[in-house]
């Protein structure tokens, strides 16, 4: 389990979003198998308590359905890298 | 006495009888702060906090009952949201965002009267042992440059040692609040999950995450808990459980009291270079009427794996936000859509970061997720069973907090597992769920502080700050 | 040959429920607002925020689940799914994976069929990208971000494109009458995919499935059915094989194209919500919203048809939708002609409806107004040509029918010389009656009585008449 191929760390990589260039996929790989080596102890580990599935929260305590007022569009697009018309704008998304 | 070596309870006891202005505070800690500039723990200096302590002022001319914070200054860490204020998180990728809103504990403190006068610096997005993973230069230990200030919250801790405030907030996933405060020779409590609530803390691995203070004192400790700790409608994972006064066992002994040592953690000692220094204290322990008993917990050796799975696995999710779209910067380069994701993630990240991005996934992706993420999840179950278990035997368990003293700056950078194997004591805390509080209690071979870490009961903060009160004013200070 | 064939279709229908918040905050869920105004820093996913689920989704949810035929878990629990794309602000939906909150239940169609549902679970929506044609770029809001929906999964059940059709034409139903969701698809309150696979008769095993998406209307459902039955037969008669993929549906073409998104990508690597705890669902809990069920259409049917007498067909129209049926109801409430009023509401509102841009039957006449003008033709105070005048200005002005009728002089009132007149002709024609009337007065009263109002087709004021035959007689 302690091995990990290139093809899994750009696999990895796609998923998180980020582009590693040769030598850092590399030093992931390494840096990666090192971790899950001692991240593999729990394999052999037993467990001995059953899963508990009751619910923890009582379905009447939950939230009231009254709209409350959030944040002004002014104030949720301050951060924006890029916006426009009251939206955040991005490159055109292909499907 | 000089403000900066002055105790939370101390200057809350000036402003409170107006021998001290706001105005005349907050100067003197901005002023020491960038005197102090070259340590590099705070990363930000507000500037509104000076005409918010000259309303304060105002205000106090008129009114006589003051709220219990009026006009203290607190410096929080660069991860708790200030609504109107600069939030980094340590970050490049956030380098300009303004949070649009206050976190829960961060009102609280407002409410109370605080002014909030800066941000401290940390391990970018709380990941790290030793603040090395800053987008902005390392955090240096408060009573040596040559060495770090420990992490997450490195900033926080040093900035209290250097009494750059009067008190400093944190945040603890691993040991981020108890690891720093040792190096440092503070106090810092990571409370019990749920006791505070997380509205506002930058997520990093959400069922382990707590908001904690970072104090010269015990008691200060528990003063700062008083206010932010108990139920927030806006954290669904925040606990009903009451509020206690967290000061009420400030000055009580010990007597009668069972302190459990884990049978792992004797043998952990041993390979520290510090066990006499332990010894010793047990004794001085048992001397004043308590029992220290070696209890067992089964599984404690695999506090680090379970760890190493759930928490990056968390993070993974937590970050998946940051997307150079909606609050952080946008690599320029980039044009189509895949390019605003993976430049932005990839040039403003940093390595620590992007690591536990990928391991995260590792462990959540198909194939991979009932091998480590669903057993670790059960694992960590049966862990807080045991400690409840454990808990029959004694009313508080004793460890250290660390190996030693605070490593040199770039003795463990450049590897991961080493680093991770500093959090050997703490971790077991956060999944377990239960409070802890290191205190310093000794100094290491080459004069700097260690720090005794004392964890309690679920909701029993008010023990261990009773303890770690008794042996701060006992046995540290009597050094 | 395209008979050895048979198709196997599944659905994947979304839908957003009715309520006030939305799922996971307290922001409106509202339709049509200016980009970015129902939002707050849960909903657009600022770091530091947690979600707090809303317990009206929850009760939706349960009862869109009862209303047909579902168990409802004991334990409530949601899971992140994650994946990038710019309509999900947190790079994850809040979903369910493990424990959806209804299990199974089905939709009888009208063929026998039972189609059934794997399950039905609860989750948050995505935000709405908005491409510029112009520009090469695409516009995120956030306000439909967190709408609360519930998504139902079919198993592989349905066999044709009628079918699938009939099934979201009675789902729809079912949800609006339960009052759990509006599903106007043109808003995007329901969307479908649908999964779909041949095969040869004789084989067991299914074919390669591929999920159209895309489908904006029930009849496009219908169509990109149909078409792509046959592209997949035609490819396997050919020799070919079926690519597992995802197909977008382009309606005014009338033709599917494979979408370019990587099969790698479908790793969602689902993983526990933290930020939330489990919530206990309780027996009680169950039976206090099945309690407060609203009448399903079905049952609606055998109410219209069994209690009222109306025919299988017109009870059909009444219930096609709940505001048709609500109306109807709120009539018989003030005036209790079941077949009248459905006459009327079928032969004219429905026109009306239909022909003018209401979207509710109230907003063309009240229901008060509606049985008035109704009571005023039964009561033969009104003829049936005046009647219709009468609903036609009504509508107009929207004034009380009634104030209107006698504005304009339409109610036909008898006067009294023709009243006399009538009674000077029947004591002429029987003057007998004068003798008669000395032992049984009041029976030769009412004969009289009788007598005018056959004469005045009942409209005639009884008292007026009696007051006149005690005089003549006296």
């Amino acid at each position: 389990m302690a091995k990990i191929t290139n093809i899994q760390v750009e696999h990895l990589a796609e998923l998180s979003s980020l582009e590693l260039t040769s030598a850092e996929n590399n030093k992931m790989k390494a840096d990666l198998e090192q971790i899950l080596e001692f991240v593999d102890k729990i394999e052999s580990a037993n467990i001995n308590i059953s899963e508990n599935l009751t619910g923890k929260i009582k379905l009447n305590d939950l939230r009231e359905d009254e709209a409350k007022e959030g944040i002004s569009q002014e104030k949720a697009l301050q951060n924006a890298p890029k916006s426009e018309n009251g939206c955040y704008v991005v490159s055109k998304v292909v499907d | 006495m000089e403000y900066c070596e002055l105790s939370l309870k101390q200057i809350i006891d000036l402003l409170q009888n107006k021998q001290v202005t706001a105005n005349e505070l907050v100067t003197y800690y901005i002023r020491r702060i960038k005197n102090f500039k070259d340590k590099n723990c705070v990363l930000e200096i507000f500037n509104d906090a000076l005409e918010i302590a000259n309303e304060k002022d105002e205000y106090a001319k008129t009114h006589e009952n003051l709220p219990i914070l009026h006009g203290v200054p607190i410096l929080l860490k660069d991860n708790i949201c200030y609504e109107n204020h600069r939030l980094t998180c340590a970050s490049k990728f956030m380098e300009n965002f303004v949070s649009p809103y206050s976190a829960t504990v961060t009102q609280k403190l407002l409410e109370n009267g605080a002014i909030i006068i800066g941000r401290t610096n940390m391990d970018e997005f709380a990941m790290g042992g030793s603040t090395e993973n800053s987008a902005y230069g390392v955090a240096k230990n408060a009573l040596d440059d040559t060495k770090v200030s420990g992490g997450s919250s490195g900033g926080s801790a040093s900035a209290m040692a250097l009494g750059l405030a009067a008190i400093t907030l944190g945040s603890d996933t691993g040991g981020s609040i108890r690891q720093p405060a040792s190096f440092n020779g503070v106090v810092g409590l990571k409370p019990t999950y749920g006791r505070v609530s997380r509205y506002g803390l930058v997520a990093f691995a959400s069922s382990l995450d707590q908001i904690g203070p970072i104090a010269k004192t015990s008691e200060d400790a528990a003063i700062l808990m008083n206010i932010i700790a108990g139920h927030d409608n806006n954290d669904q994972t925040s606990s009903l459980e009451s509020v206690p006064n967290y000061t009420a066992n400030i000055d009580k002994d010990i007597n009668g009291k069972t302190f459990g040592v884990p049978s792992q953690i004797l043998k952990l000692i041993k390979t520290t270079k510090y066990e006499d220094k332990y010894q010793k204290l047990f004794k001085f322990l048992t001397s004043h009427g308590a029992t220290i008993k070696e209890v067992e917990i089964p599984d404690y050796e695999l506090s680090l794996p379970i760890y190493y799975i759930l928490a990056p696995a968390e993070a993974t999710s937590n970050l998946g936000r940051f997307d150079g779209i909606k609050y952080t910067k946008r690599s320029e380069d980039a044009y189509k859509i895949d390019e605003i994701y993976n430049f932005s993630r990839t040039k403003f990240f940093g390595d620590e970061v992007k690591r536990r991005i990928m391991l995260g996934n590792f462990v959540l992706s198909s194939g991979y997720y009932d091998a480590y993420y669903a057993k670790a999840k059960r694992l960590k179950e049966m862990l807080k069973s045991e400690v409840i278990e454990a808990f029959k035997l004694c009313d508080a368990l004793l460890l250290p907090t660390t190996f030693g003293e605070a490593f040199k700056i770039g003795e463990k950078s450049t590897d991961p597992v080493s680093m991770y194997a500093e959090d050997m004591f703490t971790i077991f805390a956060n999944l377990t769920e239960i409070p802890s509080i290191s205190v310093p209690f000794e100094k290491g071979e080459n004069g700097l502080p260690l720090g005794l870490q004392i964890a309690g009961k679920h909701f029993d903060e008010k023990s261990i700050i009773g303890f770690a009160d008794f042996i701060e004013k006992n046995y540290w200070e009597a050094k | 040959m395209k008979s050895e064939y048979e198709v196997c279709i599944g659905l994947e229908i979304h839908a957003e429920l009715k309520t006030n918040t939305k799922v996971f905050c307290s922001c409106k869920n509202s339709f049509g607002d200016k980009p970015n105004t129902n939002v707050c820093p849960i909903c657009i996913g600022l770091p530091g925020t947690l979600p707090i689920l809303n317990k009206q989704a929850v009760l939706l949810a349960m009862r869109a689940g009862l209303a047909l035929g579902s168990t409802i878990s004991p334990v409530l629990t949601f899971d992140r799914k994650h994946y990038f794309y710019p309509d999900l602000p947190k790079a994850y939906q809040i979903s369910q994976n493990e424990h959806p909150i209804c299990i199974g239940g089905g939709i009888k169609l009208d063929n026998g069929k039972f189609v059934r549902f794997n399950h039905i679970h609860l989750e948050e929506d995505a935000g709405k990208l908005v491409h510029d044609p112009f520009t090469d770029e695409t516009y995120i809001d956030y306000n439909r971000g967190g709408v609360p929906l519930i998504e139902h999964v079919t198993e592989v059940d349905l066999s044709s494109a009628d079918e699938a059709v009939e099934f979201l034409t009675k789902l729809r139903q079912t949800l609006v009458f339960a009052d759990v969701a509006d599903c106007k698809m043109e808003q995007g309150g329901m969307r479908c995919d649908v999964n779909l696979s041949v095969k040869k008769k004789t084989d067991s095993k299914l074919g390669t499935k591929v999920e159209m998406k895309n489908l904006n209307s029930f009849k496009a459902v219908g169509r990109a059915i149909e078409y792509e039955t046959n592209r997949q037969i035609e490819e396997l008669e050919n020799g070919g094989q079926i690519i597992q993929e995802t197909r977008k549906w382009d309606d005014t073409k009338g033709i599917s194209f494979a979408m370019r998104s990587k099969a790698e990508s479908k790793d969602y690597r689902y993983m526990p919500e933290p930020d939330t705890f489990s919530i206990e669902i309780t027996e009680n809990d169950v039976n206090t919203v099945k309690n407060a069920l609203p009448m399903t259409p079905q049952a609606r049917l055998d109410k219209y048809t069994s209690e009222y007498g109306l025919s299988d067909y017109d009870a059909k129209i009444l219930i096609s939708e709940k505001f048709i049926s609500d109306y109807y109801e709120e009539c018989l409430k003030i005036y209790c002609e079941p077949k009248t009023l459905a006459n009327w509401i079928m032969t004219d509102l429905l026109k009306i409806l239909k022909d003018n841009s209401y979207s509710t039957l109230n907003e063309i006449i009240s229901a008060q107004n509606l049985c008035t003008i109704i009571k005023l033709l039964d009561d033969k105070k009104i003829s049936r040509n005046i009647s219709k005048e009468l609903l036609n200005l009504t509508i107009e002005t929207k004034e009380n029918p009634l104030e209107i009728a006698n504005k304009n002089k339409m109610i036909e009132t008898i006067s009294e010389d023709k009243i006399t007149g009538i009674v000077d002709s029947v004591l002429a024609e029987k003057p007998e009656l004068y003798e008669t009337y000395k032992q049984e007065p009041d029976k030769i009263t009412n004969f009289i009585v009788g007598q005018v109002m056959k004469q005045t087709q009942g409209k005639a004021d009884a008292s007026f008449v009696k007051e006149y035959v005690s005089k003549k007689m006296n």
